[in-house]
């Protein structure tokens, strides 16, 4: 997914200046029909990152909901998963550039599905355009199967994490009522295995809501776009819709940056507990680096601690190395595959 | 009634998307490395368990 979000952030970042010289009135159209080809092609293919999106939350419904193990999804059905997510953009992206659908879109900078059979939206033309149907058929197709999937999947996972929590305060509270004649507090500790579980679930779960916040909030500026495109808005019509332009320009190709917040947050949240007296900025270093970033905080508050014998600092490197690898495995399993 | 971008608007629209590209590069990026130390670590500490013959 973060392969496919690299090659579309670089694909956005060319559009404005690989659109065909000779037919394109953008200030810095420098490129040919051939470049707009292959930025069509590109952007065909790096619908892919589109398809993980919605295949990651099929990956959350699996775990959570059905209490798939790790192992058993990554053998059965992550195989699947890349075939669909690679194999669709990509044969679709050859068909559309081997067939020559691609060409200068009617609004925005870019290249995709657009005046197919070349020459179809000229004045006078009696040939008939089919950009509407191939571009439903390239780029529909994905966004349908995106947002219905994310629509419908998270919406189980909402309602089976509020099943779940509700299920534990019952359970808590029976065993309290149950024990009533015994010490309050031995039912109290019955509970954290419970807890336990019900924070597991909660915490995959925001995993989950994170990925498609990142996903819509970079997402909606184009929707909203190519909604109006096909609603009739042309060129002509951009200065009006330039607002929009701008949250496009500033949101589609920042969809990485969101993921890499979402998934480090976990671990983020881990080192923000265990090392307090650090910064906010160690701490996401810790988790991005884990074992390569100590603390800085203990030396500086601590003067005494160069005295401290290279034994034991040795004992203390590993020990706190044993902790980090036993923490990571349990944040691995919550923070999502990427 | 028609209105087309001005040159200043398409040129702040070219290089606007600049920033958030180099951003989600550093973290797409960030992501990936993140993923292969984690399996490396994982297999590490699987060989080190004697789950796994070298």
């Amino acid at each position: 997914m973060s392969v496919y979000e690299i090659m579309f952030s670089l694909n956005y970042v060319f559009q404005p200046f690989l659109l065909p010289k000779a037919t394109s009135k953008r200030v810095y159209a420098i490129g040919t029909d051939a470049s707009c080809n292959a930025l069509g092609f590109w952007s065909q293919f790096s619908l892919s990152a589109l398809l993980y999106n919605g295949l990651l939350s099929h990956y959350f419904l699996l775990t959570i909901r059905f209490g798939w193990k790790e192992d058993a999804f990554a053998k059965w059905i992550e195989p699947l998963m890349h075939m669909f997510a690679i194999g669709f953009p990509m044969v679709t992206a050859i068909a559309g550039s081997v067939l020559g659908v691609y060409h200068e879109v009617g609004l925005g900078m870019a290249c995709w599905v657009d005046n197919y059979p070349k020459g179809c939206d000229l004045p006078g033309s009696s040939v008939k355009c089919k950009s509407s149907m191939v571009a439903w058929v390239f780029g529909g197709s994905i966004l349908i199967f995106v947002v219905v999937s994310l629509s419908i999947n998270n919406l189980i996972i909402y309602f089976h994490v509020r099943s779940t929590m509700a299920k534990s305060q019952r359970r808590s509270w029976t065993r309290v009522v149950e024990r009533s004649g015994e010490l309050a507090s031995s039912a109290v500790n019955h509970a954290p295995a419970v807890d336990s579980k019900v924070k597991r679930v909660r915490a995959v779960a925001t995993q989950a809501f994170l990925y498609v916040a990142a996903f819509v909030l970079s997402y909606v500026w184009t929707g909203v776009l190519r909604n109006l495109e096909s609603a009739g808005y042309t060129r002509e019509d951009e200065a009006t819709l330039f607002p929009l332009l701008v949250l496009q320009a500033l949101f589609e190709p920042i969809q990485g940056w969101f993921n890499l917040l979402v998934y480090v947050r976990p671990r983020y949240m881990q080192a923000r507990t265990k090392f307090g007296a650090e910064t906010r900025w160690w701490c996401f270093r810790k988790a991005l680096f884990e074992n390569h970033v100590h603390p800085e905080s203990s030396s500086r508050t601590r003067p005494g601690s160069s005295k401290v014998s290279r034994d034991e600092k040795l004992r203390t490197s590993a020990d706190e190395h044993n902790n980090d690898d036993r923490q990571a495995r349990d944040v691995g399993s919550i923070d999502g595959r990427d | 009634m028609s209105s087309t971008l001005s040159s200043a608007q398409e040129k702040a629209l070219s290089f606007l998307p600049l920033v958030p590209t180099m951003l989600s590069l550093v973290g797409s990026s960030s992501i990936i490395y993140m993923v292969f130390r984690i399996e490396k670590e994982n297999a590490l500490s699987e060989v080190a368990a004697g789950n796994v013959g070298l």
